[in-house]
This record gives C-alpha cells, sequence and structure tokens, in this order.
C-alpha cells in the first residue's frame, strides 16, 4: 500500500491533533502508518523520545497484538493501552493503514481521551481520503 | 535463552534467522514450515507489513521429539531486516541461542551483509553476547539467480566478507527453491542444542 | 558434561532431525484447564465501583446511562445518609453533565468523578470515620464541584437566563443544610442550561 500526503493534508492533519488532542495537556500524539513511518510528530516541547524506534516498536506491538486476537478468535482488539507509573501510551487504529499513538500521564482521563481520539478520528479520516479521492 | 528442565527433561531453544532486508530470511521459514506443518500443531505466525515485509518476527515453533530422553523443542524466528527496524530485530533477539545468517548473493547487496553481520555484532553486545561464542550457520542464499544471468557474488568473497574470522558452517542455497534450506536449520539446530547441552548440563 | 555422553546425544540428535524433516506423521497431546473464581464481598458500591471503573477506561451512552441508573437506587438506599446522599448527586449531576456533553465536556470532569467517587467509598466502607470528617469531605467534594462549574459556566456563551445565580465563597462554608440548598440551585441551574441548549438545538433544526 502506497499513499501520498501534501502538505495541505500534513498541516491539517497537525492542526487536528493540535487543537484537539494536545490542548488536553498530553505529552505527545505520533501518527504513523502500520508499517512505522512517522507522519505526524506532536509533543509537549518537554521530552526528547527517540520517536523513529518508538514508531517502528508501536507498528510491531500493534502488529503481535493484532495476531494475538487472531489467535483467541477476535477479530481486533478495541483497546491497546499501556499503563506506566507517571506515563501511559494508548495505541488507536485508523483505518487500517494507520496508528495514532499518545503518550499521556495520570492527570488526563483514558476514557475522556479515548472520547476525544475518536472526534479527532473523523477529522483525520476525511484529511487522509482526500488523497485515495484524487 | 535456552531453557533446560532437568525434571521434566526439556530443551528449548531460540534460534533466529538474522541478515540484510529482503535477504530471504522469511522465505527460509516459510519453505521449512511447509515442510514440517503436516507433524506440527502449530502455525507459522508472522507479523509484516502489508508489502509483505518483516515487521516485527515470523515465528515457528516445534517439537523434534525425545532425544536421549530429552524432549528437544525449537523455537525459529526471523527478524525484520530493514535497517529502521533496528529497535525491534534487538527485541527478537534477547534471549537468542543460536543464528543462521542469511546472506544474500546478489552483487549490490555486497555491504548490505556486511553491515547486517556488523549489526548483530552490535546487537549481540547489547545483550552481552560475543558473536565468537554463539552458535552460528552462514547461508549464501539466492544461488538459483545464476542461471535467471543476475550477478552473483563467488562463494569464496562472501566467506571472505562474512565468515573470515568466524570459521562457522556455511551452505549456498535458494530458500525459494528450497535448495539447501532444510540442511542449514539442521546444523544450526545441531550445533545450538549440543552447545547448550554442553555449557548448561 | 561427559563429552561421551554429549557425542552420542548429537548423534542421536542428528538422526532425529533426518526423520523430522523427512516425510513421516505426527502424535498428540494436551494440556490441563484452569480453577473456579474468587467468590466476592458483598459491597453496597461493588457495582458502582464497577461502573466507575470502566468509565475511566471507556466512556459510552450506556455505561454513563448505568451509572447514572445505579446512583438513583443508591439515593434511595442512602437516603438518610446526608454526606452520602449529596456525594451521591454531585456524581450525578456529573454524569448527566457528560453524558449530555461527552468529547465537549470539560477536561477535568471525569477526575472530579474519580475524586467524588472516591470520597464516597471512604465514606461508606470507613467505620472509623468519623461524622466530622465524612462532613470535611464532602465540602472539599463540594467545593471543588463548585470550582469546576464556575469554570465550565464562564466559558459558554450567554444565552442561558441569568437567573439567580447566588455565588457561594470558598472558604467558609456554613453547614450541610446550606451545602444541600447550594446543590439544589446548582441543579436548577444546570436545568436551565439545559432547556436553553435545548431550545437552542430546535432553533437550528428548523432552520
Amino acid at each position: 500500500m502506497s499513499y501520498i500526503l501534501d502538505q495541505e493534508q500534513l498541516d491539517g492533519l497537525e492542526e487536528a491533533l493540535t487543537t484537539d488532542l494536545m490542548t488536553l495537556g498530553i505529552q505527545s500524539v505520533i501518527l504513523i502508518d502500520m508499517a512505522g513511518n512517522v507522519i505526524v510528530n506532536l509533543d509537549d516541547g518537554k521530552v526528547r523520545h527517540d520517536v523513529y524506534s518508538l514508531a517502528a516498536l508501536a507498528a510491531g506491538n500493534f502488529g503481535a497484538v493484532s495476531a494475538m486476537a487472531s489467535i483467541i478468535g477476535e477479530e481486533e482488539f478495541s483497546l491497546l493501552f499501556h499503563k506506566g507509573k507517571s506515563e501511559n501510551i494508548n495505541f488507536t487504529k485508523i483505518m487500517d493503514d494507520f496508528l495514532l499513538v499518545s503518550i499521556f500521564g495520570n492527570d488526563v482521563s483514558l476514557g475522556y481521551l479515548r472520547l476525544k481520539i475518536d472526534e479527532v478520528i473523523k477529522k483525520v479520516k476525511v484529511l487522509i481520503e482526500q488523497t485515495r479521492s484524487t | 535463552m535456552a531453557f533446560i528442565n532437568t525434571k521434566t527433561k526439556e530443551v528449548q531453544v531460540k534460534l533466529v534467522f538474522v541478515g540484510p532486508g529482503r535477504g530471504g530470511k522469511t522465505t527460509n521459514l516459510e519453505y521449512i514450515f511447509s515442510r514440517i506443518r503436516h507433524r506440527i500443531e502449530s502455525d507459522m505466525v508472522s507479523i509484516k507489513t502489508q508489502g509483505d515485509r518483516t515487521l516485527f518476527f515470523d515465528f515457528l515453533p516445534f517439537e523434534l521429539g525425545a532425544i536421549k530422553g530429552y524432549n528437544v523443542k525449537t523455537q525459529l524466528y526471523t527478524v525484520p531486516g530493514q535497517v529502521k527496524y533496528n529497535a525491534t530485530r534487538k527485541l527478537v533477539l534477547k534471549g537468542v541461542d543460536g543464528i543462521v545468517f542469511v546472506a544474500d548473493s546478489m552483487v549490490d547487496r555486497r555491504e548490505n551483509n556486511i553491515s547486517a553481520l556488523n549489526n548483530l555484532t552490535e546487537n549481540l553486545h547489547f545483550y552481552d553476547i560475543d558473536i565468537t561464542d554463539l552458535p552460528l550457520v552462514f547461508q549464501y542464499n539466492k544461488r538459483d539467480l545464476a542461471t535467471e544471468g543476475i550477478a552473483l557474488l563467488d562463494v569464496e568473497t562472501m566467506e571472505k566478507d562474512l565468515n573470515a574470522q568466524l570459521k562457522a558452517p556455511s551452505f549456498t542455497a535458494s530458500a525459494l527453491k528450497g535448495d539447501n534450506v532444510i540442511p542449514t536449520v539442521k546444523k544450526a539446530i545441531s550445533k545450538t542444542i549440543v552447545a547448550i547441552r554442553e555449557k548448561l548440563l | 558434561m561427559d563429552k561421551k555422553a554429549n557425542d552420542t546425544f548429537a548423534f542421536d540428535l542428528e538422526n532425529r532431525l533426518d526423520d523430522f524433516f523427512s516425510d513421516a506423521l505426527p502424535s498428540q497431546d494436551e494440556p490441563p484447564a484452569d480453577g473456579p473464581p474468587a467468590p466476592k464481598p458483598d459491597l453496597p458500591l461493588k457495582d458502582l465501583k464497577s461502573t466507575i471503573l470502566a468509565i475511566d477506561w471507556e466512556i459510552t451512552d450506556d455505561v454513563l446511562e448505568t451509572f447514572i441508573g445505579q446512583l438513583d437506587g443508591l439515593l434511595e438506599q442512602f437516603e438518610d445518609d446526608k454526606v452520602i446522599h449529596t456525594l451521591l448527586k454531585l456524581l450525578k449531576s456529573l454524569g448527566k453533565y457528560v453524558r449530555l456533553h461527552k468529547s465537549n465536556a470539560h477536561p477535568d470532569t471525569i477526575k472530579r468523578v474519580m475524586a467524588v467517587y472516591s470520597a464516597l467509598e471512604e465514606s461508606v466502607t470507613n467505620k472509623d470515620m468519623s461524622r466530622n470528617e465524612k462532613e470535611k469531605l464532602l465540602l472539599e467534594e463540594v467545593r471543588q464541584f463548585q470550582r469546576l462549574k464556575a469554570i465550565i459556566v464562564s466559558s459558554k456563551t450567554p444565552h442561558v437566563a441569568s437567573g439567580s445565580q447566588k455565588p457561594i465563597e470558598s472558604g467558609e462554608m456554613p453547614g450541610i443544610g446550606a451545602v444541600i440548598s447550594a446543590i439544589d440551585e446548582l441543579k436548577s441551574m444546570m436545568a436551565r442550561e439545559l432547556r436553553a441548549i435545548r431550545e437552542e438545538i430546535g432553533q437550528l433544526r428548523k432552520k
């Protein structure tokens, strides 16, 4: 699967993710594809992660968990979330090809974050699908 | 990390197929799986991209049955070969007991073979493993391409590039056609298990 | 390790590998099963607790309906305990707000829900807690609740009827009776807002 995203789409994605998610005070939001390539990388400016390794591992992790789901007879899991002492990671699949990775502290409720993510995904889908219609 | 249960008399080892991207690691496992699937229960697990590039690993476990009262279990893994997946590759190498290095015989892949071997050495070092101490077998894959007029490195060159110091057993092969795939993995399993038994028992 | 023993092992291993990778037929064995689940102690807030935990993970209409339904049941059950009753009412108010606004709810709302629930659980389960301590806990939660309410109200555009907004000062809290009437006041304010919002939606639909 290949896709091309132009500058306008990327800017739109950045804006949507910033407005809807980063403003909640979360640490970072990374939009990647299922091969682990980084599409949009936003953070609060306070932490410097090796985002490329993180993305590759996130994609691999998601792939591994999806394989586990198949083994137990599930089509997929609706929640992939890792809880840390002070930081947590949530993975959300967007269409079949993309993954939204959110890193956030304990001051943000996961349930509420997921509500916001559901909203922002609608915008992300529209932006990405602009490519496919051309 | 090899596991020997002296009570239940089980030996379990982890073998990892390593090498440059698109070199034939997954093809090796797929061939092995096709040959043994009628006698094993588990399926082969592959975590890969839509473009069929290994994303995390391929995994094939099987039991060889009892040998001298020890039940021998083997787990074969491949790693993703692409450079950008190094963090993942390192993860899959954790606890490795033996290596099959699948080198790509195509002329323009010469540098990739060498950097993949260097990368392996580094990643093993991360786990305090010296590559010279680890059971290892080389496979010089894609030899079948010679018949299609594609320029291949000769075996002497590949030996010099990759095996000059390690002096490990090596096999020319075609994973796609299944040539020498089984002898490669048999040698690797045998070398690994014997070494483990020597070390642990 | 005995080299000779290892050599014969190696020999047998080689033979086994030869057999394995040739063509022959396999054999089977099965793994065993698991045990029974542990019995749960009977707690009055047991069901509410699971709903609260569910809300922490995922906010859906179903879970919020269940939440409010459970609170209604508990409100009846704890009618006579003013502190617990008020805490339950706070939870219900917050729950209804989230159900209405969903992702547009103020980010701190769920935090408040968790905090109020904590206070509720403490009040219900801690037998050693004095009446005084419970009231203090309640007052703090009410204060936080009103602070959140004020933030939410002030960030809305003023299409709401101004009505009687009796601001309660933080700092000195008079007593339970006054607190409860303050809560009722807030509730009617929320009800007015809801009506206004519904009217506006009605207007927009007509367009």
